[in-house]
This record gives structure tokens, C-alpha cells and sequence, in this order.
């Protein structure tokens, strides 16, 4: 046999049949030089297998597969474009069909614009632009490319005018990009090809999205939540024997009530002076204090509930205990005018088009709409059905709720959102508890879709949520608490221990609250989430022991501007529903 | 070849890429996850190779499902699947190194040959280039410089010959060459490294 020397790449990659190897192989022994690169070439091969494999970071799949949801949104959205201007064709008095008949491709005109506009908002959301890739700047001069390919004359308004050159070299400046500008002109020149646009466009709206600012976030405050940990573990191992908080039940059960709690509307002064505060703020219509419509409402609910849990109902047998009876009777039906005067505003709200500005004001209207009914305002119970029709005709196609309102079936099938989805299916849950909604049949598909959305926001790192989600990365710990309490009450959820795992890490590092910035608009939120969700855990150990440390914080806060965009009559209410 | 789309299903029989693409032309999700599960590890570890940086491997795994995704429609059997998936992610991968590359002013895009180029022109080479190997030792740290050296052609040959499972009958119809050439340059690309490895 000739040298084989061209071969034994091949042979050591196992390319040949066995007669051939054979072959190889027994020239190998016999000739000297060619097992002389056999050997290095072997060597060499055998270095290279060294390199290690990659593992997939664990969302990969996960990310992929959300992007894919929201491809079909998108590939739905125009769908949903070419139906209706397929049905604009066919209405002969309609303004368009002159148009649409004289040959032009209309469709393709609305189609690239959508996808423009679509660009437009992303690039305006997002502020985190690779600096490596060149993709960031094509796409700058997609707009006016469309234009010139498509019609000069079609609609110049709509579209917005391309960027000055200095603008653009501003940009590119900030990004880090120090190439000349002209250079990186040349190359988007050549980007005309309509199908490449738009190709290029619908890559650069579902690749390009990465949520960035929220996983820095996460990882500064992981390492926060670990440090805050370690300290507890070595604090607890110190301190054996903790004073356990007794629930206040089962300190209750088979006793004579305590002083101290029925001297609650007696001798506090400030349970007292909040009573007659709430009393004060009583509009004549029935609500309460002042603000938008959604301030209104929740602001009457809130306060409905205080009056209800707190002050109705002690029973009388209780209070003649102390021989305050006559008094607290009085009292109580005072209060029970104040409630019916607030159902009277509430019954007046009609919910068919959605409570509030937003589905997340809604659906947390909802919640409590249901509570109310719950504890016996069944004359809510007509608003409340609505307002639950409402509610699950807003599920977008993942199983979850968006921010905004969809004023059209098809609009809007993906932003869903961690704390709109939360809210809504806590609203659910809570109306299947509702005795005579246990028939309405839409309830439980709706909450088994939300199950899915649910699940899938999950990290299975650590059991966060609000990962893949868009627009509130900022608020990782409120979504986790939110989602958390929302799968926990379906019960058959997956990684839910490491998500309660996280939460309760939340809430511990919470505790150690120097230690952490919450973003302070959202503590209160945070804290009544957590408050909410150790209800559900059945936990209430924990839930004291934040209370006791970050309830005075947050009364501290309260007359500060940094509660929010909520009034402050809204807040004071949210924070005695809280502590009651 | 010409497939019709396999309507009945056996239950328990793992089914084909071929079966599953199907079902995702007939939009079925779970069967794109079935792929995506399949087929993720090789395709991450092939751009690795390619570029020795996870993220970057990562992005462009995910930029090749997607495209994939986007074009079930028009999905037709003439290949193996993994040729599909492979021509796909070469080429989003050569137009990447398009994008990243640096070239004189005048030049336009289609007079730099992509046969010729090697990764260590690439602007990417030297922003990142000391980050991607801190993790590594001394000895893979040559290999990778090595590599880097490789004209890019041949390094795709070194990256899917390392991909496990990879015959160099189906490396050639993933860069449309025969296999004889694929075994000339592959030999080419072994001795080159030999030497820069000696």
C-alpha cells in the first residue's frame, strides 16, 4: 500500500468502512513516517477533545420558547391587519375600496407600517443596545428605507422623519461605537431589499429583546439576599429558643377575651381617632375621600373592610363583658350606616368596561370586590359578575393579563404582566369562594389558561418571576410574591417550592431592610403583597415578625412623597388594611 | 426526495426531526420544544466553537431556532433536519461575521471573502478577545489561539467535526462539498493546527 498519509485525518475522525480502517491500520505498524503523523495528528486530536462542552444556560429553551410566543402574537396582529382590510374591500361604501381595488398593495403598505411602529416602540422602550452589533443602526434607517421603496406618497406624516446625522453620531457615541459614521452609513445603504427589511425588522424586534436591566437587578440584589441569609442562619443557630408568636386564634381559644383587644376602640386613642378620621373622609355620595374614579372606588372598599374587620365585628356578648354594651350597639350602627352608605356609591359603578384606568387597577378592584362580597355585600354581586366577564375577556392568548386595556380582540396578545396576571387570578380565586358564583362556568378555564402564563415565568434557577416578561424587570420581588400567590392557590405548580423559597428569601431580606433598596415606590405593595401571601402559606410567624419592623418604616414614609401616585387618604386606608 | 407530512402518530415510538417539524408546521409548540430540546447542546457547542464565547454561542443558538420557527411554513424535506438546522446557523453566523467585521472604507460588503477571513480580524476578537479566556488554563488557552488562527472555513470544519456525531458525508451537504474535499481540508485544517500546537 502507497503512503496513506492523506487519509489519517479521516481515519482518525472514523470515517472509513472496516475493510479500509483495517487496511490504514496495518500500514500504520509497517510504515514509519506515516505513523509518525499518525501519532501527532492523534495527539492533536486528542488535545482539542480537552475543550469542554457548553451546557445551556437553563432559561435558554425557556427564552426561545417565549420568543415564540411572541412571534405568533405578531404573526397575528397582521393576520388580524389583512382580515380587516380584507373586510374593508368587500363593503363597497367604504372609503378605502377605492383604493384597495386599484392594484396597489395596500396590505403590504399597512403590514411594513405596523412592524415600523412596532420597531418604534421597542427602540423607544429599550435603552440597552448592544454595542457590538451593527443591528441597532440598520435598523435606525429602516423608516425612510421604506418609504422610498414603497410610495413616496403614502401617508409622510405617519412615519417619523429619519434622524439628523448629528443625532445619529450622538447615539452612536453614547453606545461606545467610535467608528467613523460614514463607514457605518455605507453598509446600511445597501440594506433595500423589502422582503430583507422586513425580515430584518420582525429579527430585530424578537432577538434583540433582552432584558438586561433586570437581570443586573436580580444579581445585585441575589447577592443581598444571600449575604442577609448566611447572617440569619448563623443568627438562628445562636438563638435556639425564639418567643414564638402564637397566632392570635389559637391564643383566643377556650379563654375569657383579653383586655387588650377589646379596649381596642375604647382606650386606643388611635384606633379611635382613625375611626372618626374614617368617618370624616365620607363624601355624601358614599365615598371615600378624593382623587380619580379608581381612588374612589378603592379608597370605599378599603374602607368598607376596615369598618367590617375591625369595628363591626366585635360581638356584643364580648363587649357587655366589660359593660360598654349600650356603647358598642350605638357604635355599630353607625358603622353599619356608613357601610351601606358606601354600597350605595359602589353599587352605582358599573364594571362592563373595565374598573379604572388599567387592567391592573381592575383586576385589584376586582380582588377586592370579591372580598366584599365574600363577607356578605351580596347587593355587589351583579358588579362583580361584570366585572369578572370583563376580566377574562381581557386574557391575552398566553393565559395572562396585560397593563393596558384591549379595546380589540386582536390587539395586544403579549405584554402580559406578572402583578396584572397575579391580581387577576387572585380575583378568581377568590370569587370561586363566593357561594352563589360557584356555577359560573368561565372562571376555571380561565384560571387553568393563567396556570400556564404562570408556570412559565418562572426561573427554574431560583424561582423568581417576571424574568421573560417585559416592562417590569424592575419589580422582580413584587412579581415573585404576586405569581407566587397566584400558583400557590392552584395548588398543582411547578418549582414552587423554590419560588416560596424565594419570596421568603424576599421577605428575610426584607426584615434586614437597611440592608436592601425595595424601590420605594412599591414597599407598601410589597408589604401587603407578603402580607397576602403568608395568608395563603398559613404562615403568620414570619408575617409578624416584617410587620413589627417595617410597618413603622412605612408610617414614616407616609406623608413623603415616595408612596406613590396614590393620595395620601389612599395610602393611610392601604396601611390600616394592612396592620388590621 | 418528497415526504408527505406523517398524519397518525405512534404514541410511544420517539418520534423523527422530521415527524416533529411536521407537527410544528401544523403548529404544534411542543414539538418545537421536543427539537429545541434535541437539538440545543450541539448547536451552542458548535458556535462555541466558532466563536469561544458562551453568550455569543447562546444568541446565535437562539437566533437560528427562531429563524426555524419563522420559516415553518415553507419547511420541506430535502435533507436531514440537522443540515437544515446547520445551513440555517452557518449562515446567520457568516452574516454575523459580516456585520463584526472591520474592512477598509471603500470596500463594500461582497469583496471580502469569507473564505479567507479568520475570526482574529473580527472587531469582536479584539473587544473581547482576553475576557473569553480567563476561565481556561494555559494549555487550552494555546488551543483556543490556535484556533483563532484557523481561516474561518476551516474552523467551521473544526467545529462541526467536533460537534459529536458529525460524519463528514453530512458536514458536506451542510457546506454543499463533496466529501473528498471535506476530507482534503479537513486534513489541511488538522495539520495546521499540529504546527501551531507543536
Amino acid at each position: 500500500m502507497n503512503h496513506v498519509e492523506d487519509h489519517i485525518t479521516a481515519y482518525i475522525h472514523g470515517e472509513f468502512s472496516d475493510e479500509m480502517r483495517q487496511k490504514i491500520s496495518n500500514h500504520l505498524i509497517d510504515c514509519a513516517s506515516c505513523q509518525g503523523i499518525f501519532k501527532e495528528l492523534k495527539q492533536t486530536q486528542n488535545t482539542l477533545n480537552l475543550i469542554e462542552e457548553r451546557v445551556p444556560s437553563s432559561v435558554f429553551s425557556m427564552m426561545v420558547m417565549s420568543k415564540v410566543l411572541d412571534l405568533q402574537a405578531a404573526e397575528a396582529e397582521v393576520d388580524w391587519v389583512l382580515e380587516e382590510l380584507e373586510e374593508m374591500k368587500d363593503s363597497p361604501q367604504s372609503w378605502a375600496a377605492t383604493f384597495l381595488n386599484s392594484q396597489f398593495p395596500w396590505y403590504l403598505v399597512a403590514t411594513v407600517m405596523l412592524l415600523a411602529g412596532i420597531f418604534f416602540m421597542h427602540k423607544q422602550l429599550d435603552s440597552d443596545h448592544r454595542i457590538s452589533e451593527t443591528v441597532v443602526t440598520i435598523n435606525e434607517t429602516l423608516p425612510s428605507e421604506m418609504l422610498s421603496n414603497l410610495s413616496p406618497n403614502v401617508l409622510p406624516s405617519i412615519v417619523p422623519e429619519p434622524l439628523e446625522s448629528d443625532e445619529v453620531k450622538a447615539m452612536l457615541e453614547e453606545l461606545g461605537i467610535d467608528s467613523n459614521f460614514e463607514e457605518e452609513l455605507g453598509e446600511l445603504i445597501e440594506v433595500n431589499d423589502r422582503e430583507k427589511i422586513v425580515d430584518e425588522t420582525f429579527h430585530y424586534i424578537f432577538s434583540e429583546k433582552n432584558n438586561k436591566k433586570s437581570e443586573r437587578f436580580q444579581v445585585n440584589n441575589r447577592k443581598h439576599i444571600q449575604l442577609v441569609m448566611t447572617e440569619k442562619e448563623e443568627k438562628n443557630k445562636n438563638q435556639a429558643a425564639v418567643n414564638r408568636h402564637v397566632p392570635v386564634q389559637e391564643f383566643f381559644k377556650g379563654m375569657q377575651p383579653p383586655v387588650e383587644r377589646l379596649s381596642l376602640p375604647a382606650n386606643n386613642v388611635q384606633g379611635q381617632n382613625l375611626k372618626y378620621w374614617l368617618y370624616s373622609q365620607f363624601n355624601g355620595d358614599g365615598s371615600v375621600g378624593k382623587g380619580s374614579s379608581y381612588h374612589l372606588t378603592l379608597n370605599t372598599m378599603i374602607s368598607t373592610l376596615i369598618l367590617k374587620r375591625r369595628y363591626l365585628n366585635i360581638p356584643f356578648t364580648e363587649a357587655s363583658h366589660y359593660s360598654e354594651g349600650d356603647k358598642v350597639l350605638l357604635e355599630q350602627e353607625l358603622i353599619q350606616s356608613k357601610i351601606e352608605l358606601a354600597t350605595t356609591y359602589l353599587k352605582k359603578i358599573s364594571a362592563k368596561k373595565g374598573l379604572g384606568k388599567n387592567l391592573y387597577q381592575h383586576a385589584q378592584l376586582t380582588y377586592f370586590l370579591c372580598l366584599l362580597v365574600a363577607e356578605g355585600q351580596n347587593e355587589l354581586e351583579s358588579s362583580l359578575i361584570e366585572a369578572l366577564d370583563f376580566l377574562i375577556g381581557q386574557q391575552n392568548l398566553d393565559g395572562g393579563w396585560s397593563k393596558k386595556f384591549r379595546l380589540r380582540k386582536h390587539q395586544a396578545f403579549s405584554n402580559s404582566n406578572a402583578l396584572v396576571t397575579g391580581w387577576a387570578v387572585l380575583a378568581m380565586n377568590e370569587a370561586k369562594r363566593v357561594q352563589s358564583l360557584k356555577n359560573k362556568k368561565n372562571i376555571p378555564p380561565s384560571i387553568l389558561k393563567s396556570h400556564s402564563f404562570l408556570n412559565r415565568i418562572v426561573d427554574p434557577r431560583n424561582g423568581q418571576c417576571g424574568f421573560t416578561t417585559r416592562g417590569d424587570g424592575q419589580h422582580v420581588p413584587l412579581c415573585t410574591v404576586m405569581a407566587t400567590m397566584a400558583r400557590f392557590s392552584m395548588k398543582k405548580s411547578s418549582q414552587l417550592k423554590k419560588t416560596i423559597k424565594f419570596t421568603g428569601d424576599w421577605v428575610d431580606a426584607g426584615i434586614e431592610h437597611e440592608k436592601l433598596t425595595f424601590p420605594s415606590q412599591t414597599d407598601y405593595d410589597f408589604i401587603w403583597f407578603s402580607k397576602l401571601f403568608f395568608k395563603y402559606l398559613g404562615d403568620e410567624e414570619i408575617w409578624h415578625q416584617s410587620t413589627d419592623i417595617l410597618i413603622p418604616k412605612l408610617k414614616e414614609k407616609l406623608p413623603k412623597s415616595c408612596w406613590g401616585s396614590l393620595p395620601k387618604i389612599s395610602r393611610k386606608l392601604y396601611l390600616e388594611l394592612i396592620t388590621s | 426526495m418528497n415526504f408527505t407530512a406523517p398524519r397518525t402518530i405512534n404514541r410511544g415510538m420517539e418520534l423523527t426531526d422530521i415527524q416533529l417539524m411536521y407537527l410544528v408546521k401544523d403548529g404544534d409548540d411542543a414539538a418545537f420544544e421536543s427539537l429545541l430540546q434535541r437539538h440545543q447542546n450541539k448547536l451552542i457547542n458548535f458556535f462555541y466553537r466558532l466563536c469561544w464565547n458562551s453568550a455569543l454561542a447562546e444568541d446565535m443558538a437562539q437566533e437560528t431556532f427562531l429563524k426555524i420557527y419563522v420559516a415553518r411554513e415553507g419547511y420541506e424535506v430535502k435533507s436531514k433536519f440537522t443540515t437544515y438546522l446547520y445551513r440555517i446557523g452557518r449562515n446567520l453566523w457568516i452574516d454575523h461575521v459580516r456585520k463584526i467585521t472591520r474592512r477598509p472604507k471603500s470596500v463594500s460588503l461582497n469583496s471580502v471573502s469569507y473564505e479567507e477571513m479568520k475570526f482574529s480580524d473580527t472587531i469582536a476578537y479584539e473587544d473581547h478577545g482576553n475576557e473569553r479566556f480567563e476561565q481556561v488554563d494555559e494549555k487550552m488557552k494555546n488551543v483556543m489561539h490556535a484556533v483563532d488562527k484557523l481561516p474561518l472555513l476551516q474552523r467551521e470544519l473544526f467545529a462541526m467535526v467536533n460537534v459529536e456525531g458529525m460524519k463528514y458525508k453530512d458536514i458536506g451537504s451542510i457546506l454543499d462539498i463533496p466529501v473528498g474535499t471535506v476530507k482534503t481540508r479537513m486534513h489541511t485544517m488538522m495539520k495546521k493546527l499540529r504546527a501551531d500546537l507543536a
